[in-house]
């Protein structure tokens, strides 16, 4: 594998993705500002206070959106001096993106199914899963990680701080 | 302070209902023998005045009903996550839930809609807890006239810090206070009873709202003086202390601090019944008498019948007042 | 003052009592060090267990626990980079990359010795001060938490990695982030897409795991099962030689005090406590550029602080009734549950719970930094754990740590989205900590700004009129301003050699 740190260039790879990083502060700032747009128009629509001193509601979150507005504004200008400046630009890179993917899949699974399945059930399944993406082959390892930490969970959780875990 | 005391104070505005219906509490025969643990469900993390209640409750409940009793906490969308998990479970007396005010105040304002008193059953009343206004040592106001008269000279901007925001409980008491005196003060919210305190106790806040408990010792170390207390009796720990009425202010001296037990709707009465008296028979205890003496709450003996009267005049009472303050509609 | 000394150290003549300081401190380390339980959770589940004891013997527990449990924050910090509270964020920033050089030994014995000298040197001013301490934090009202607030804010903008303008993004994010819920001072609910679960705001304590914890499980995805660097095995007792921790005495002592005093002002606590001490070290350190990369001083004025906070937090409680921090206020449960109502008689009505109090946080010391100098060991040998294996230990415990502290599903989502997003925002170089500090602070800021005009009449006099409240805004300001023009000027001297 190559030295990620210093390696530029775009690539869009399945082993390896690699952007610079002002563009991707700009997509960046678009994503913040579709969101703190959105902040803004709430904050604004929020009811008026019974109190007349009083800013309501909608007063801080309003002035904190237009401030936020400016910042993120401010740091897109920012990048795009940054494309401009001769200076050479930081690459970020997102190594083995299939699996952080496929990981990613798995958080949001367990989130669904940690109820249904069962604490215990699903901390087995998913640290199993998550020692194959995360390249564990050795099958000793696989099995035997998952059950250590069921274990130590029940220990913990159940037996000792008694907590009702589903 | 004892429990006949109470009943006349309650009585006197929950009307004929409770006063007709209050015979009928030792009717039910049986105990409250459940065969599986029960889950007594909180709106509140652990540590508050509720989950102290709660468990010092539940430790003297389990030698009654010969079962344990599991403390969940379930704190979330103010008392909307412990309501949903009450209203989805069988009512069959092993899902209870503790509330306050705050549940019927609630199903009033943000949760209007989502939960409304009909979809429980109210079991028993176990404490209520007037609130009272007070003032630092130092502050030149001595009694609810003052503070009304303060509130004339200059156009309302006294500050009053009290726990909750616009429509919760406390506030509801100074809101019928206004109407009576024909005042308006500043409400400022605060979200714990130490907070008032120390607001009031560093000038920075003109008058405080509370329950008796965390303010006792305050009042005991000569750091606070009281206004009046919302109630129809004075308090006995605090007999110096006037009632708003006796001041002259013609209040609703039922809108007090509750603390009960509910669970789902559709339990047999029989079984409210039983758990209502095994409720009762546990507050006797020594253990819980201690500490219910020393958090300054007064007991209530109140069974399902009366506890459901008592819930219908309290909701209508804080819909009234949060219409006339222009909260709902 | 020294008899009543003698009375809380007598309490330590039974064997009882003993058990309870190690028992509370052994449980506090643990569930300090477990991602998900920090000091305030770890107090609430033991206060069932105390109910049946005698209160000195219930409370000794309780303080050893909350005293060992707000530095076991401290090691997943240095370990995994997932500081376990608020309040070790800041160990985190020169924790962690001791942790990537084989030093976590070193990272582990400085971080526990700096929290017990913490400890020691903040409970002396505690005996001494508590009182005339408390009674003056009562001065602060709403203008001056405004501006204690906005002083960890910019403190943590101006200290964070990288540009200051992202820092000043995720500021935004996290006040935005605080915003949610109900409204504290009309009730309205505000940015809650209609679901009453997120009325009473974003959980802190899954948003944390989410952000530092799960964004760095994806991150040992990355590097997948490649060779970790070994940690160095630790020799002696101490893994440092003397010298080296004499040499820390200076930010030790300096952030013991500085993390007492912000710890006595009700609401402040500990996470503003790590991170000023952490700004006045790194300003008046020799070696300034080792911040953050790994500097020894950075760790112990980060753990110094916030144990010391602990010491803060108990003065407004002993004294006047008031507690200093949610973990306090718990504890007054716990002691009204004993029959002991916490306020300004306290001293004068049971002296022997203050008094026990102070003696146990003393005697709990030693205690604490032996289990921390033995657990480093054990720690150091973790670090050395299989990658996969870390990543899937650390993403199931966060898992069962997020639903255990609510006991539904919500904060469990909570947790997985801002994992997600966490990972986001590291890539893009937006840094975390003004995210959860923002989050910690955000409410109390616009609460009590907004309690300060509506208390003076919808006036701004109240911010500039307040001798304390001017003072704080200045230095909010000099957080800021300061390290954000030393940044640029350090990059315009770059741009010229280029």
């Amino acid at each position: 594998m190559e030295d990620y740190k210093n390696a530029l260039g775009w690539r869009l790879r399945w082993d390896a993705l690699r952007g610079s990083l002002p563009v991707l502060d700009l997509l960046g700032c678009a994503a913040l500002l579709v969101v703190f747009w959105q902040y803004f128009s709430q904050a604004s629509a929020l009811p008026q206070p019974l109190n007349k001193i009083d800013i309501g509601a909608g007063g801080f979150p309003t002035l904190l959106a237009i401030a936020t507005l400016i910042a993120i504004v401010a740091v897109a200008v920012a990048a795009v001096i940054r494309m401009l400046d001769p200076v050479p630009v930081t690459w970020v890179s997102i190594r083995r993106p299939f699996y952080v993917l496929a990981t990613v899949g798995l958080l949001f699974l367990q989130s669904i199914y940690f109820e249904k399945l069962g604490a215990l059930p699903s901390v087995l399944i998913f640290a199993l899963l998550t020692m194959l993406a995360c390249g564990e082959r050795r099958p000793l390892h696989l099995i035997g990680v998952p059950l250590a930490l069921a274990a130590f969970i029940y220990v913990v959780f159940n037996l000792a701080l008694d907590v009702n875990l589903p | 302070m004892t429990i006949s005391n109470l009943k006349k104070l309650v009585l006197g505005v929950a009307g004929a209902a409770a006063l007709t219906l209050g015979g009928v509490q030792n009717a039910a025969a049986g105990d409250w023998a459940p065969d599986a643990p029960v889950n007594m469900i909180l709106h509140t993390k652990p540590g508050g005045g509720v989950d102290v209640y709660s468990r010092t409750l539940a430790k003297e409940l389990e030698p009654i009903i010969g079962q344990s009793i599991v403390v969940v906490n379930a704190p979330g969308g103010g008392g909307a996550t412990q309501m949903a998990k009450i209203r989805a479970a069988k009512p069959d007396g092993l899902t209870l839930g503790v509330n306050t005010v705050t549940h019927l105040t609630g199903m009033q304002t943000n949760l209007r809609g989502t939960f409304s008193p009909d979809d429980f059953d109210w079991i028993a009343l176990s404490q209520v807890d007037p609130i009272l206004f007070f003032v630092s040592k130092e502050s030149e106001l001595n009694s609810i006239t003052d503070l009304v008269e303060l509130a004339k000279a200059n156009g309302g901007a006294v500050n009053i810090a009290g726990f909750g925001p616009v429509g919760s409980m406390q506030n509801i008491g100074m809101a019928m206070l206004e109407k009576s005196a024909g005042v308006t003060f500043n409400w400022v919210a605060h979200q714990s009873t130490p907070d008032i305190i120390a607001a009031v106790l560093g000038g920075h806040m003109d008058v405080g709202v509370a329950n008796l408990g965390p303010a006792l010792e305050f009042f005991e170390a000569d750091r606070l003086k009281g206004l009046g207390v919302l109630g129809d009796n004075r308090l006995s720990t605090l007999p110096d202390m006037q009632t708003f009425g006796e001041q002259g202010y013609d209040v609703d001296t039922s809108w007090l601090q509750i603390r009960g037990v509910f669970g789902p709707k559709d339990m047999p009465e029989e079984l409210q019944q039983q758990i209502a008296d095994a409720i009762h028979k546990a507050m006797a205890s020594e253990s819980y008498q201690t500490y219910a003496r020393a958090s300054g709450v007064q007991d209530s003996d109140y069974g399902p019948k009366e506890y459901s009267a008592f819930i219908k005049q309290m909701s209508s009472v804080a819909e009234e007042q949060l219409k006339a303050a222009g909260i709902i509609e | 003052m020294f008899e009543s000394l003698a009375i809380g150290f007598s309490a330590f003549g039974d064997p009882m009592v003993w058990f309870a300081l190690v028992f509370g401190a052994l449980v506090g380390y643990l569930i300090g060090a477990i991602p998900g339980l920090g000091p305030s959770l770890g107090v609430a589940l033991l206060i069932p267990f105390t109910y049946g004891m005698d209160p000195v013997v219930s409370i000794v527990g309780l303080v050893a626990l909350y005293a060992a449990a707000e530095y076991g924050g401290a090691i997943t910090a240095i370990l995994i980079n997932s500081p376990g509270t608020a309040a070790a964020v800041a160990t985190s920033w020169d924790g962690y990359p001791l942790t990537q050089q084989g030093r976590t030994g070193e990272a582990l014995t400085v971080s526990i010795l700096s929290s017990g000298a913490g400890i020691f040197i903040s409970t002396l001013f505690l005996i001494i001060t508590a009182v005339p301490l408390s009674e003056f934090a009562l001065r602060f009202g709403p203008g001056e938490y405004f501006a204690l607030a906005l002083v960890g804010l910019s403190l943590v903008a101006g200290l964070s990695e990288g540009s200051p303008l992202k820092g000043t993004v995720a500021m935004g994010i996290g006040l935005a982030l605080a915003t949610i819920g109900l409204d504290v001072q009309t009730g309205v609910p505000r940015f809650t897409m209609g679901n009453p679960e997120f009325f009473e705001g974003l959980p802190l304590v899954p948003v944390l795991l989410g952000l530092y914890a799960l964004s760095e499980v994806l991150f040992m995805i990355e590097d997948g099962p490649s060779e970790k660097v070994k940690s160095a095995p630790i020799g002696g007792l101490l893994a440092l030689p003397v010298k080296t921790i004499f040499g820390l005495k200076t930010p030790i002592i300096r952030s013991s005090v500085l993390g007492y005093v912000i710890g006595v002002i009700p609401g402040a606590g500990a996470s503003i406590a790590s991170f000023v001490s952490y700004a006045v070290s790194k300003r008046l350190s020799k070696t300034p550029e080792k911040f953050g990369k790994g500097s020894l001083e950075g760790v112990a004025s980060s753990e110094a602080a916030n144990n010391s906070a602990v010491a803060g937090a108990m003065a407004p409680l002993l004294a006047l009734g008031i507690p200093g921090s949610p973990t306090t206020a718990i504890m007054i449960g716990a002691l009204m549950v004993q029959g002991i109502q916490p306020g300004p008689l306290l001293f004068a009505k049971s002296p022997e719970i203050p008094y026990t109090i102070f003696a146990s946080l003393w005697v709990g010391v030693p205690v604490m930094v032996l289990i921390g100098l033995a657990g480093a060991r054990i720690w150091a040998k973790v670090a050395n754990i299989p990658r996969p294996a870390i990543a899937a230990i650390v993403a199931g415990i966060c898992y069962v740590g997020a639903y255990a502290s609510h006991t539904t599903m919500f904060p469990v989502h909570i947790m997985t989205a801002f994992g997600v997003l966490g990972y986001i925002l590291r890539k893009l170089e937006i840094p975390l900590a003004p995210i959860i500090l923002a989050l910690v602070l955000g409410e109390m800021m616009e609460t009590n700004f907004r309690r300060a005009l509506i208390s003076n009449k919808g006036e701004w006099s109240i911010f500039y009129t307040s001798p304390m409240t001017v003072i704080l805004i200045a230095i909010a300001v000099l957080a800021f301003v300061l390290p954000a023009l030393s940044q640029l000027r350090a990059r315009r001297a770059k741009a010229k050699t280029v």
